[in-house]
């Protein structure tokens, strides 16, 4: 069997450009099946435009004959062969497709893509869908149609191939253009949750004033609070020592604290009345405030926002640990 | 289990990202993987085609029809035995799909965490969970009830074809409904390892529920989806393993032997399209997993926990 190597970097579908800067951005890169969903609203607004065109053409015949069959042949051509490349080039790497699944075509630096580079990876885009079958080859009869039975069927198994190939998920066309896609923005997905009970505010005003969560420790403890309801209780104390043994050790609290609570209560910290102090000091007449779900503004992630997102609230809890031992998981094991 | 050492960054993800992380699971363990699966689905493919060959047999002599010209072939290609075969594999490829990938999944479990494992000790655990096995799969999830029943149906009665593939399809539908709901029990078996006895810990229908029940409809809709993305890509396969074989092997450039196509081409592109969904399948598992026990968020805090003491042994704090 393969030898593993431990230092090897974990799979992710996300790839890190580093600048002349020395500064690295990180990018999710968009894959095969994130892009399908994006080609396919592209293709049915192809098809729409297509049948208007076709439409118009009727239309068009009536008054100036068959000069019309070329209309609609010359336009079918530009709409099959440049809608994504025209669009790549005036909406900045995106298609209506692109836009709606919110990834976008941008070079292996980073950068926006140019006009170019939106023609090349849109023209060689017919590689991908190769091999072409027919529905004969599946044993698939349209009764006499001619037009169902010379129909030719893209399998996408080159573009699979490709795509599976490189870690940038890129498909020939990315390839020969120097592109990729990534994920253009990341839903949000954390709002503030309303930890506060009479125990968690007790134990918040045990913790020192000295205490200030960084980005990664906010980041930590958001998680946790916005997990842990799914979590068993016992499960939650489990996670949470993790952190609150040296943590306790560090600020010099006690040590019979319920894990769970004092998260939460850190949770409280740094996102709620350390904000809203800071937030005093600012402008005096702020205060936190506590919106209900349908006036919910958007609270980044990891960020200490001073608005209230809806919240759940939460019942009252012993302030001491239970004591019992950290149990079995919620699923009930883990993996040998 | 360590989750900060794992081949696979520990983080929820949509359908979409573990269908694409799939491919990438693949790029990296290409051997290992497909190895593992062929060594079980390679016997399967040659028992249903025990099974079924009978079926083209029973309309032509599929010796003279290698023989035929190609007009002739089509002509007998669109015989209802000949669409019944390839209907009928495909039922029992779909019902066979989570047996066919023991070893493929016992293998990813360990590589993605970090281990190296041998086909000879994947058997190995494999074997201590073949009661489980069979219980759940060769009864409750039907392999060896469909297995008897084209035995059964097929065997002895062409007269009646119509009613044995009606009744082979509800049987399937059956199936397919029970497995839909409980998409991860080959997992939970090989890897969580569940016990028989319920005052010895969890038994796998405790396990099974408590953790589908949690995930409810989410579980079951991926269950879907990812079928029907194996679908599609095993007829995508199929098609691109007919044109290299058409483009390669013949000379006249068109299909050459019909049944050679739909005996072995066609289940062979079944099978490649099933050993990609069975890492589909596990990577669901294990992100229904992050998402019920909080392995993201362990992670995290145990990050945050190591940097602390890091700090606390170097003197520095606040």
């Amino acid at each position: 069997m393969a030898n593993l190597d431990n230092a090897i970097e974990p799979i992710d579908g996300t790839i890190s450009i580093v600048t002349p800067e020395n500064i690295t951005f990180r990018y999710s890169v968009a894959g095969p099946f994130q892009r399908a969903t994006a080609f396919f609203i592209d293709f049915l607004i192809r098809i729409g435009i297509i049948v208007a065109l076709l439409i118009a053409t009727a239309a068009l015949g009536q008054v100036v004959g068959e000069v019309s069959i070329g209309f609609f042949l010359l336009s079918n051509f530009v709409i099959n062969w440049f809608y994504g490349a025209v669009f790549e080039t005036y909406m900045n790497g995106q298609t209506p497709g692109k836009r709606m699944m919110g990834i976008r075509a941008v070079t292996v630096d980073g950068k926006p893509i140019n006009a170019m580079q939106a023609v090349m990876r849109n023209l060689i885009r017919t590689a991908d869908t190769y091999p072409l079958v027919t529905p004969a080859m599946f044993g698939i009869e349209f009764g006499d149609s001619p037009v169902f039975q010379s129909a030719i069927i893209p399998t996408f198994i080159m573009g699979l191939i490709v795509m599976s190939m490189n870690k940038r998920y890129q498909r020939i066309g990315d390839l020969v253009a120097g592109t990729m896609v990534i994920v253009d923005q990341r839903k949000a997905t954390y709002g503030l949750i309303d930890v506060r009970s009479p125990a968690i505010l007790q134990i918040a005003a045990l913790v020192p004033p000295t205490f200030r969560a960084d980005q990664e420790m906010s980041q930590a403890l958001a998680h946790f609070v916005d997990q842990r309801p799914r979590l068993s209780d016992a499960r939650r104390r489990e996670i949470a020592a993790h952190l609150t043994e040296p943590l306790s050790k560090e600020l010099g609290l006690p040590t019979h604290l319920d894990p769970d609570l004092l998260l939460q209560a850190l949770y409280y910290r740094a996102f709620v009345s350390d904000a809203q102090q800071e937030l005093a000091q600012l402008t005096p007449t702020a205060t936190v405030q506590y919106h209900t779900p349908a006036q919910q503004p958007l609270a980044g992630y990891g960020q200490a926002p001073v608005q209230l997102q809806g919240y759940r609230q939460a019942a009252p809890q012993p302030l001491q640990s239970p004591g019992r031992p950290p149990g079995r998981p919620r699923s009930g094991g883990t993996l040998r | 289990m360590q989750f900060d050492k794992t081949h696979i960054q520990i983080r929820n993800r949509t359908e979409s990202e573990i269908l694409d992380i799939s491919l990438h699971v693949f790029r990296r363990f290409p051997l290992q993987i497909f190895l593992s699966f062929m060594v079980v689905a390679v016997p399967i493919l040659l028992v249903n085609d025990l099974l079924l060959s009978h079926v083209l047999s029973l309309e032509f002599n599929l010796a003279s029809y290698g023989s035929m010209s190609i007009v002739e072939q089509e002509y007998t290609t669109s015989d209802l035995s000949f669409k019944t075969f390839l209907y009928l594999q495909v039922l029992l490829i779909i019902t066979e799909a989570p047996l066919a990938s023991i070893l493929s999944t016992l293998m990813l479990s360990k590589l993605i965490f970090n281990e190296e494992p041998t086909i000879k000790g994947l058997m190995k655990d494999a074997r201590s969970c073949l009661w489980n096995i069979i219980i759940a799969f060769g009864l409750r999830r039907g392999v060896l009830i469909m297995m008897g029943l084209l035995i059964l149906l097929f065997n002895y009665d062409s007269g009646s074809r119509g009613a044995s593939i009606s009744f082979f399809t509800i049987t399937f539908i059956v199936i397919l409904f029970v497995r839909g709901c409980r998409p991860y029990m080959l997992e939970i078996i090989l890897l969580e390892r569940p016990g028989r006895d319920p005052s010895k810990g969890m038994t796998l229908s405790q396990r099974s529920k408590m953790l589908h029940a949690a995930t409810g409809g989410n579980v079951v809709g991926r269950s879907m989806f990812g079928m029907l993305v194996g679908v599609m890509f095993s007829l995508s396969l199929y098609g691109a393993i007919t044109f290299f074989s058409i483009s390669l092997f013949t000379e006249s450039g068109t299909i050459e032997s019909a049944v050679f196509t739909a005996r072995w081409l066609f289940p062979i592109s079944c099978w490649l399209a099933v050993c990609y969904t069975s890492v589909v399948r596990f990577l669901n598992y294990i992100d229904t997993r992050i998402l019920l026990e909080g392995w993201e968020a362990e992670l995290k805090i145990r990050s945050e926990a190591y940097k602390l003491e890091q700090r606390q042994q170097l003197g520095t704090s606040w």
